[in-house]
């Protein structure tokens, strides 16, 4: 039951980041690589904060954070010229200097024991038990940060951003400057990517410059997976679906965990052999449609 | 909308087959092993440790290990602390210092044995090395600063300026460059550093500190070891020794060390363990910073760099041709 529970609680955590990675990768159509650094930023930078007392300060603090970090890329890419794939690497190596000195120039800052919003909220709501808190913890922020984004993306700014997204050349003959649309873009992206690092550091109970490593593939497969169960539609539907692509993505690797068929080293082939399993489904089910269609077509004839 | 249901469907009922068939084995010890990542000396503690255990008599019917890998990936070590959690494994051993974190926070009452914490203290997972109060124990591994330079000193008394590999992201060899430097520090010795990020950038880093010092020191750094070859050979061209922080080191070509090995740490923690099952409280079992070094040196190494080292010291060390 941990599992399970445990997998809806990190699936909605991460869901900050898999939104965070939808606003780069399908609004802007972008393919930004700050993720890894943003994320450990987000880490660090809540660590930090709570240690010093402050653990809700510590998310606001991240998102602004990752915000700016989210701002370089983008400035690179349109003040400086630099192609976006370089630009998002160039960021995030950069912050790995960032990253180590906001940690006091230590590679790992230990949360336990520390006051983090975990532990506030567990002495607050004292009989709820700790599981209950966690999963509410990651369902208000998710839900208050998508309520936010839904909103963001349906105001003028918002919409602009939309539209460079979809067509670059027509929103600059408008005379919207895409150029700030792809900044602001990019800084909303990865102030929630920051946003996703910041709680889950206070949920997992400390901070490590590795935290990062690998993170932009599970922010991608999340939005994959979340497409193909649900199918590609506007934004909104998107940015939900973003989030139970992330609670999608952790089951599954809690199956791949609970399989005790398999040797441990297989962890990583078996979640990739499921999550190529779900992402193939919309195929198939386009497969068998068109199966029926002929077959009913040979019949008629 | 009747598609979604299937695959909810199939993913409860796969994770329900899962648990009953765990169900079954608690009739004996189960003891869930947490690994971050593939590399040599975590996989020498492991074996270490679970090699030990079967010394100790607990045979396959007695006691069935659980061992997952986060291969790398940070994010699963949370998935990795719930399963065990569910699996209600006896208790756990956890390898490095963010295993230990991740499945202390998650707060369930499983007692840990954590297996080479350089720093608990720091690392929030005990708060006095005498008392463990947390329901967790077990052994750290600080490298022995001081022996090491006084081994140095005897071997190549020449070296005043040392050169320092090691990669900012490991907690294990930061704490070591620390002490290593409050040391020299303190000993009039100098030293010039050079940072990796990765084990590409080891080549790089070494060339540039040839020329400029008369020693190179690395610590234990699981990025550095696995480039290890390439420090070797450079500082071999250069004709200066390299202090090492582990066997596994002065195997690939290090001139010296005194190390304890990771094979050693692991059945260290096994013994804990087992003190455990015999009915010693967490709390009455103190966690230990590992002190039984032994000096081993590459002989061919010696040769190679023209350090000739006298048979007494030879006849003491475990030597490596």
């Amino acid at each position: 039951m941990t599992l399970l529970l445990g997998s809806l609680q990190l699936g909605l955590m991460y869901g900050l980041l898999a939104m965070g990675v939808y606003i780069s990768f399908r609004i802007l159509n972008t393919p930004d690589l700050t993720a890894e650094g943003s994320f450990t930023l987000g880490v660090a930078v809540s660590a930090m904060v709570t240690v010093a007392g402050a653990p809700y300060l510590g998310l606001l603090a991240a998102f602004l954070c990752g915000m700016a970090a989210g701002a370089v890329t983008g400035l690179l890419q349109t003040k400086v010229g630099v192609h976006p794939i370089l630009a998002g690497i160039l960021t995030m190596s950069g912050l790995y200097t960032v990253n180590l000195a906001v940690m006091g120039a230590s590679s790992n800052v230990s949360l336990i024991g520390k006051d983090t919003l975990f532990q506030r909220l567990f002495t607050q709501l004292a009989p709820m038990p700790k599981d209950t808190v966690k999963l509410l913890v990651g369902l208000a922020l998710a839900v208050l940060t998508l309520m936010a984004l839904i909103w963001f993306f349906k105001t003028h700014v918002g919409l602009c951003i939309r539209a460079t997204g979809n067509n670059e050349a027509m929103v600059r003959s408008s005379s919207i400057n895409a150029s700030a649309m792809k900044v602001i873009g990019l800084a909303v992206s990865n102030g929630c990517i920051a946003l996703s690092g910041a709680i889950v550091a206070q949920y997992q109970g400390y901070a490590d410059i590795s935290s990062g490593i690998g993170i932009l593939v599970v922010g991608l497969a999340s939005v994959i997976i979340g497409e193909a169960l649900f199918g590609r539609r506007g934004v909104t539907f998107g940015l939900i679906s973003a989030i139970a692509g992330s609670v999608a993505y952790r089951i599954i690797i809690s199956l791949a965990l609970s399989t005790n068929i398999f040797p441990t080293y297989f962890l990583k082939l078996i979640s990739a052999v499921i999550v190529a399993i779900a992402l193939s489904l919309p195929t198939v089910k386009e497969q068998m449609v068109k199966r029926r269609i002929r077959r009913e077509g040979k019949s008629r004839a | 909308m009747k598609k979604f249901a299937a695959i909810l469907c199939a993913l409860v009922l796969t994770l329900s087959f899962a648990i009953s068939a765990n169900a079954e084995a608690a009739k004996k010890y189960t003891v869930g092993i947490i690994q971050m990542a593939d590399n040599g000396a975590f996989t020498d503690m492991r074996e270490g440790y679970i090699a030990r255990m079967r010394e100790l008599g607990y045979t396959e019917d007695m006691m069935t290990f659980d061992y997952r890998n986060a291969q790398g990936d940070m994010s699963n070590l949370a998935s990795i602390c719930q399963a065990m959690i569910d699996e209600k494994v006896d208790f756990v051993a956890a390898i490095a210092t963010p295993s230990a974190q991740a499945f202390l926070n998650m707060g369930s009452d499983i007692p840990m044995f954590f297996i080479s914490v350089s720093n608990p203290v720091g690392a929030g997972i005990i708060t006095d090395m005498a008392k463990p109060d947390k329901n967790a124990t077990g052994t750290s591994n600080a490298i022995p600063v001081a022996e090491m330079f006084k081994l140095s000193a005897k071997l190549t008394p020449n070296v005043k300026t040392y050169g320092l590999i090691y990669c900012t992201s490991e907690v294990n060899s930061v704490t070591t460059i620390t002490n290593a430097k409050a040391y020299m520090d303190a000993n009039g010795l100098k030293y010039v550093e050079a940072v990796v990020t990765n084990s590409g950038e080891v080549q790089q880093a070494v060339q540039s500190l040839i020329g400029r010092v008369d020693a190179i020191f690395v610590p234990n750094d699981s990025v550095v070891q696995t480039a290890l070859t390439v420090v070797a050979d450079a500082a071999k061209d250069a004709k200066i020794p390299v202090y090492g922080s582990s066997a596994v080191m002065v195997a690939s070509g290090a001139f010296a060390t005194i190390s304890i090995s990771d094979t050693q740490i692991g059945q260290m923690t096994a013994d804990m363990s087992d003190q455990y099952l015999k009915g010693a409280a967490i709390a009455d079992i103190p966690a230990v910073v590992v002190s039984d070094f032994t000096m081993v040196i590459n002989k061919t190494t010696a040769d190679a760099i023209g350090v000739t080292i006298a048979d007494d010291v030879l006849a003491a060390a475990k030597v490596i041709e």
